[in-house]
């Protein structure tokens, strides 16, 4: 089975990470808060050694609390790295300390102070073999290992100056494994003045090095957070676990969606989808690596399981976890992930409803690619992930650059940026530069006609 | 004779191990309808063609060699086959990896193959060990993934030398055209290419003729992948199953069938159409159908449409035999290079059903294909499918290239804008290669398109 090690950076990271775990051993039938109903998991006991490590080989089937995962010394595939160390401190202090390896975390205390160049260059250069070595250390633990999942926010300082340079340190260390990046983007009435630079700073080299990207927003995590309030389908399992963080609902959305984007790298299916295989679907051109995730259902319910319905739209706008609607855009491809009680013409009807509802690119008609898993996710007899490549992109790309540009145009605050060590103001710039790349070469896919040059002729 | 048989990536073994199913069920048939003298001859043909006895466990070993880059589907029909009591597979026999080739030819060819190569060459030596004279090499596999297509033609190319004196064919399994991988056209006709100059027959299955079946004729409401597979298997070993000599029709060896119905090498595809295919419940009531009744539906499925014929006719296939046969003056048939009808069942010989009659008279070979190479009709008396009487006519002719117009279609306007392209020249599979494959597979399907010129010019 496929191994995933997951990094969290700063705040956002480690939180969501704080989400990711419970719901992660939940999948295994073991239970963080109250007992666990259905304990059939345990027969997917091969893939518990994706998320999870212990020295004596014994497989999954024989955990069924907490306890019995301490006593066995097995550890979560996770590196926590923090420049403030408030969110780790609590996990050394919460219901799952045992799980997380001391010697994988990675603390510091004064932060990054909502500098990217902090996060960056300062941290970055006096971290990078340290990062290193703790990295080395979890991958030494892994037989298959296929991806990093490396979850952070782009708004502060930490998780977007410090995550990036994470980033970059794998791809050096590690080029052959999947780097895939689900980042928080600001909503835009948080406190944080500076974050549209952070946000411009990060994206660029997201689009250098991430195999793909899964963005989210907290506007449409509030607004999906507000809609499962109102249909009462609220998130407890998520809750007991970061009952301190404001953020507990937004979080397990991503986590829902991280559980089931990873479920055909875990879990058998009659049409398996590997990691490894996204790129390649969905990738076109290089920089073009960011997709609008979409989910059905939105949310967990651990106490009743609620039917889904044949018919399902995960790519519809408001089940997007980032404020765009990639259906307004030309699709340069699709990924539809169906698990758990979902079967080929099911998939093949919704493939055609996508087929009908989105404009897909002139040279690609057909671009989409399916995946069938066989194991349902907690709570649920079955979800559906949709991945879309949109041109909507752009859009989104022009609205961070403009807001980058409402305050560059001032030159406000870029003074705390120069003084950093190892930045200049050409990052500024070029990272700017690079967002205005990708929309256009968007804006040109959208008006792209279909091919001029006949077929080859045969004599 | 024996046949050894590689199964590459998921589809390959998942078909593969229905394959074997479908073999093992039919040499345990309990209503066999033919002497017991004659079912063991028959038994004892297919045992030694297509498996090992294995004295000490009781059970049928197949001789077949798994290969996939991911390890979960091949765990999966392992863990299966503790279940069953009839047959299995040898764990030595495997050659697999973890990760998967990531849908992407470049990879499978140029990167798991070459690491597969030695731990496949080594399994198929302990499978051709103890084989007493093999007959040949036949692979399953899929074009669309990376690892059925890829590694499977890096396989075939290396292992052809070795078995050139020995007949080595293959199953394609072609995807659904409307959207399973994105990179399905690309992949497809790099492996059409690769294989065509090592390959001495391919079968082509297409999924979406498939599905058509399952959905017309067997009123299936869901359709599983396992479903896809069971018409698989049937055709597969309806076709390569034991075959008697007769008055009628004479015994064909599968070198012998491979040869007659790929016996040009610009026209190596061929099909296999089969009938009767009814629901369950009908196939109690229904006594089945008339032998000449058969013949003549058999024959119905070479037809075109003689105004434009291209364009999609009715599809004979999908349609259970019938005695309202609409002889209208616009009937033409579809140009072939090869026939072979095979029919299995009860009570042929004393029947006026005359197949070579109707297959030869009107002309349905171009006019350098002599008369008695075009078509062959062969007869085994012994019941297949638990069905009294069942059809199969393996067919090479002009249509053929339909499916093949549409992948170079589709992968010509992909190239035209260099789109997924960096993910090959990653691996090393740089645009000439691309248009090698173009100019190849081209010139394939204008032979068979030219076909049905030749044919006019005959009558
Ligand atoms: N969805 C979500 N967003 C969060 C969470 N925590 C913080 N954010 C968002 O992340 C941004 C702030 O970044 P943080 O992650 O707090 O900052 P950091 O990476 O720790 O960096 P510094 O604090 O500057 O060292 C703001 O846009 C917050 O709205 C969380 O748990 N969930
Ligand atoms: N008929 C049939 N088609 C299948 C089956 N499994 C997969 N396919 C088809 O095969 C194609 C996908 O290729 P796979 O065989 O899954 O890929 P692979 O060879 O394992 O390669 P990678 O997974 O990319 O490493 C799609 O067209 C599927 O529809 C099966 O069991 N039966
Ligand atoms: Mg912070
Ligand atoms: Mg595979």
């Amino acid at each position: 089975m496929s191994e995933f090690i997951t990094v969290q950076v700063g705040q956002c990271g480690n939180q969501i990470g704080g989400a990711f775990w419970p719901l992660a051993l939940q999948e295994h039938g073991i239970a963080t808060s109250k007992p666990i109903t259905q304990q059939q998991r345990s027969r997917y006991n091969d893939a518990f050694h994706s998320f999870f490590w212990s020295p004596s080989d014994v497989t999954g089937a024989s955990y069924k609390t907490l306890h019995d995962l301490e006593s066995a010394k097995v550890k979560a595939r996770a590196v926590l790295i923090d420049m403030e160390d408030s969110v780790v401190a609590r996990f050394r202090r919460g219901p799952l300390r045992k799980l997380f390896d001391e010697t994988l975390l990675l603390t510091n205390y004064p932060g990054s102070g909502n500098n990217w160049a902090e996060g960056h260059h300062t941290h970055g250069s006096s971290y990078e073999s340290r990062i290193v070595e703790v990295i080395r250390r979890a991958v030494e633990r892994c037989d298959h290992l296929h991806g990093f999942l490396l979850m952070f926010s782009v708004g502060g300082g930490t998780g977007s100056g410090l995550g990036t340079a994470t980033l970059k340190l794998l791809s050096d260390y590690f080029p052959d494994v999947e780097r895939f990046v689900t980042c928080v983007y600001p909503s835009g009435h948080e406190d944080v003045v500076t974050a549209p630079y952070n946000v411009v700073l990060a994206t660029n080299i997201l689009l250098e090095y991430a195999t793909c990207v899964l963005p989210a927003d907290n506007k449409s995590l509030l607004d999906i957070c507000a809609y499962l309030q109102n249909r009462k389908e609220s998130n407890e399992s998520a809750k007991a676990v970061a009952a301190s963080s404001p953020y507990e609902d937004m979080n397990s959305v991503i986590v829902n969606m991280l559980l089931n984007f990873t479920s055909g790298s875990r879990f058998p299916g009659s049409l398996n989808v590997d990691m490894s295989e996204l790129s390649t679907n969905m990738v076109p051109y290089p920089k073009l690596n960011f997709l609008s995730c979409g989910l059905t259902p939105l949310g967990f319910s651990s106490s009743q399981i609620l039917p889904v319905p044949k018919q399902v739209e995960p790519w519809a706008r408001d089940h997007q976890l980032l404020k765009i609607d990639p259906l307004a855009g030309t699709l340069l491809g699709a990924t539809l992930l169906s698990r758990g009680n979902v079967t080929l013409s099911d998939l093949r009807y919704n493939v055609s409803r996508l087929q009908n509802k989105g404009k897909f690119i002139p040279w690609n008609q057909d671009a989409i690619k399916v995946g069938l898993c066989s194991v349902a996710p907690t709570g649920h007899p079955a979800a559906h992930l949709s991945l879309l490549n949109s041109t909507s992109m752009g859009g989104f790309f022009s609205h961070i650059g403009g807001q980058f540009d409402r305050l560059y145009r001032r030159k406000a605050h870029i003074h705390h940026y120069l003084q950093v060590d190892g930045f200049s103001n050409s990052e500024f710039v070029l990272s700017r530069q690079s967002l205005l790349d990708c929309t256009s070469h968007y804006q040109h896919l959208t008006t792209t006609q279909n091919a001029v040059l006949d077929r080859l002729q045969v004599v | 004779m024996a046949l050894t048989t590689i199964q590459f990536g998921q589809c390959g073994n998942q078909v593969g191990h229905e394959l074997f199913s479908t073999l093992a069920k039919d040499i345990f048939n309990p209503k066999p309808g033919v002497s017991s003298y004659d079912n063991e001859i028959y038994v004892e043909k297919t045992v030694t063609q297509w498996f090992e006895q294995d004295f000490n466990m009781d059970k049928l070993v197949a001789r077949s060699v798994l290969v996939d880059t991911e390890n979960k589907v091949v765990q999966d029909l392992l863990k299966k086959q503790s279940s069953n009591c009839h047959w299995g597979y040898n764990p030595k026999t495997c050659a697999l990896q973890s990760g998967g080739a990531g849908n992407n030819w470049a990879m499978g060819y140029q990167k798991k193959g070459p690491e597969l190569l030695e731990s496949v060459t080594e399994a198929l030596r302990i499978q051709n060990e103890k084989a007493d004279r093999l007959a040949g090499i036949l692979s399953i596999m899929s074009s669309a993934g990376g690892t059925g297509s890829g590694v499977g033609s890096f396989i075939m190319e290396n292992m052809h030398d070795e078995f050139s004196k020995k007949v080595f064919f293959n199953a394609l399994v072609l995807p659904f055209e409307e959207g399973e991988v994105v990179t399905q056209s690309y992949n497809t006709l790099l492996t059409l290419a690769k294989i065509w100059n090592v390959s001495d027959g391919t079968l082509l299955l297409q999924n979406d003729h498939l599905h058509s079946m399952l959905v017309n004729l067997l009123h299936c409401k869901s359709v599983g992948i396992g479903d896809l597979n069971s018409i698989i298997g049937l055709k597969m070993a309806g076709s390569l199953q034991p075959l008697q000599t007769t008055s009628f029709s004479s015994s064909m060896s599968t070198t012998d069938i491979i040869s007659h119905i790929a016996p040009h090498p610009s026209f190596k595809y061929f099909s296999v159409k089969s009938s009767p295919h009814t629901p369950r419940e009908v196939k109690k009531f229904e006594g089945g159908y008339q032998w000449n009744i058969l013949s003549k539906h058999m024959r119905q499925m070479l037809r075109i449409n003689s105004l434009n014929p291209g364009s999609v006719t009715i599809d004979w296939e999908l349609r259970p035999p019938s005695t309202a046969q609409s002889v209208h003056s616009l009937h033409q048939f579809s140009c072939s290079i090869a026939n072979l009808l095979i029919t299995r069942g009860v009570g042929f010989a004393s029947t006026q059903c005359t197949p070579g009659k109707d297959f030869r008279e009107k002309p349905l070979h171009p006019c350098w294909v002599p008369e008695e190479g075009a078509f062959l009709h062969c007869h085994q008396n012994r019941r297949f499918n638990d069905q009294d009487k069942f059809a199969f006519l393996l067919t090479n002719n002009s249509q053929l290239y339909t499916p093949l117009n549409t992948v170079v279609e589709k992968a010509w306007k992909m190239f035209t804008h260099k789109a997924y392209m960096h993910q090959y020249t990653r691996f090393g599979v740089l645009e000439e290669e691309f248009v090698d494959a173009f100019v190849k597979i081209e010139s394939v399907i204008k032979a068979y398109k030219e076909l049905n010129g030749s044919e006019v010019t005959c009558i």
